[in-house]
């Protein structure tokens, strides 16, 4: 064999399902290209905006005038007592919603909702294009059209908590007590970290290898999905839920009345305190925590309230943007949905074991 | 007068819009668009480096699922990162970089993680076929291990100089030229092996 030969044989040899491949990851690609681009588009009026408010505060802030009081009692407004709109069209409710009810998932779209099949959990792949779904021992990925299952695995011990990673290239979820990551086209099951506590694994947003998962014996491990390098591993007490933050840099543990946010970058720790016990959070660009406490629910944003009703509240789901903060009360037959200084109510046709699962785009 | 004249006459009198077309414009040309937002300049971009790109995935990890996506998530990870880009430098280092770095990273983990069978699970079924020398080579790159490959193939496929590639992998040179001459000794038995 010469240098040629060599050469030839590697620049001929046929690959596997090349057109497919290409043509598969040419839509993903372009679609993520476009999304990058209608991103940018308003960072610069964003940018414009923000300088503008940034010289009216400096302006109106250096004496107690008439404007300044006035801005001050309208941010106060926003935060104070927000009474929500009853709404009959769901334009507060833009994009897709995955909810689950028993072991029935649905997909709420256009006020509309179509059955996907028998699945008791879920979450979005990245664009929305597919479904990591669960029900007793079967992990699958559905198409969210007509609920078609594009592939499934079925283990021996119940399947909890599918989570797509941000890159779309894995998919983690429960197995029994173990995390599993398997490749988001239903290849390569691996088993990647034993004694799992019963908390949904999260992924790093802006790091597509990187997972959060919570331990039984109340360690939090982030993993690179690949290597099984450990990244960073900490003490957290007892669990309930972990989220990062959109940059990827901030990692909430939640507890029973305590949370803790990991800066993983510089090593910094704070705590978040709540007079009640946290029922759920969602955190995103902003940090929304779910209070409950003597009968009834407080939603908080950046520790404001803006939301409170009674009873106790099952789900805060961000938008896709980041916008707009669905939260769910079991029994209500609406979503509030609240976006700046509206509060919406979107009604719904769910029960009250109704579970929101994910928001995607339209 | 001829079409061409037409077309001339027309672009001239300002009929038409007078541009290269994107598949004669340069890389720099390109990813400045792409940076502006331009759909065309990254389907070109891809249009010129999915390829190469992909089949250096697939002959380091010898799988077609784990190549499409090391591959796809290197553009992608191009795309995040495009606004960053120096439009000096080529594209295709920068990209070839990450895929044989991921498909490096994924084969040991691979190793690492070995599969444990679940009760089904969705596997294609590859062909039974004789695909003369050019299968042979690839079965005996198969045997070696993944430095190796990811060295081979970054030298006779994507053609770059030792120096480069040692500055690609993160590696001294001299540890560079043992590989590529240990992978090409084995190559060469297997291969001998295969004929005789």
């Amino acid at each position: 064999m010469n240098r040629d030969e060599l050469e030839r044989a590697l620049r001929e040899v046929d690959v596997p399902d090349t057109v497919g491949a290409r043509e598969r990851a040419r839509a993903t690609v372009l679609a993520a290209h476009r999304q990058r681009a209608a991103r940018r588009r308003p960072r610069a009026a964003l940018v414009w905006a923000v300088m503008a408010c940034a010289v009216a505060a400096v302006v109106f802030s250096v004496r107690d005038t008439q404007p300044a009081r006035e801005v001050r009692e309208r941010v106060r407004d926003v935060f104070a007592a927000p009474s929500p709109a009853p709404t009959a069209a769901p334009a507060a409710l833009s994009g897709r919603v995955l909810v689950t009810e028993g072991d029935g998932l649905f997909l709420v779209a256009r006020g509309r909702r179509s059955t996907l099949g028998h699945w008791r959990d879920a979450s979005w792949s990245p664009r929305g294009l597919y479904a990591a779904v669960a029900n007793a021992n079967t992990l699958a990925a559905i198409d969210p059209a007509d609920g078609t299952v594009r592939w499934k695995l079925v283990h021996a011990q119940q399947v909890r908590f599918p989570r797509w990673a941000p890159g779309g290239l894995h998919v983690a979820y429960r197995a029994g007590t173990t995390l599993r990551i398997v490749y988001g086209n239903g290849t390569h099951d691996v088993l990647a970290g034993r004694g799992m506590a019963p908390v949904a694994p999260a992924w790093r947003p802006g790091h597509p290898r990187t997972v959060a998962w919570a331990g039984l014996d109340g360690t939090v491990t982030v993993e690179d999905a690949d290597t099984a390098k450990v990244l960073w591993r900490f003490a957290s007490g007892r669990a309930r839920q972990l989220a990062w933050s959109s940059d990827g840099r901030r990692l909430l543990v939640t507890g029973r009345s305590t949370g803790t946010i990991h800066d993983v970058d510089t090593g910094a720790r704070s705590r978040v305190r709540a007079s009640g016990t946290i029922v759920a959070a969602a955190f995103d660009g902003r940090l929304a925590l779910a209070i409950y406490r003597e009968g009834s629910t407080s939603v908080r944003v950046g520790g404001e309230v803006v939301l409170s009703a009674p009873g106790r509240l099952r789900n805060l789901e961000w938008s896709p943007d980041g916008r707009s903060l669905l939260a769910a009360w079991p029994g209500a037959d609406h979503w509030l949905v609240v976006r700046g200084r509206e509060v919406n109510a979107v009604r719904h046709r769910f029960g009250g074991a109704a579970r929101v699962r994910g928001w995607a785009t339209p | 007068m001829s079409t061409e004249e037409h077309a001339v006459q027309d672009a001239v009198a300002g009929w038409v819009p007078v541009g290269r077309p994107l598949s004669r414009r340069g890389e720099a040309a390109l990813v400045r668009a792409a940076q502006t937002g331009s759909t065309d300049a990254v389907e070109e971009l891809f249009r010129r480096h999915w390829g190469a790109a992909h089949r250096a995935a697939w002959l380091v990890v010898r799988d077609a699922a784990a190549a499409e996506d090391i591959a796809q998530e290197a553009f992608l990870s191009a795309l995040r990162s495009l606004d960053r880009f120096d439009r000096r430098r080529p594209l295709g280092p920068w990209l070839h970089r990450i895929v044989v770095n991921r498909a490096i990273d994924w084969s040991r983990a691979r190793a690492l993680r070995p599969e444990t069978p679940a009760d089904a699970v969705f596997e294609p079924v590859a062909d039974e076929r004789d695909g003369g020398f050019g299968e042979d080579v690839v079965a005996a790159l198969a045997a070696l291990g993944p430095e190796h490959r990811a060295v081979v193939v970054l030298r006779h496929l994507l053609g770059y100089t030792p120096g480069e590639i040692a500055a690609m992998l993160d590696l001294p040179r001299g540890t560079v030229n043992s590989r590529l001459r240990r992978a090409l000794d084995a190559l060469a038995v297997a291969l001998e092996e295969e004929r005789s």
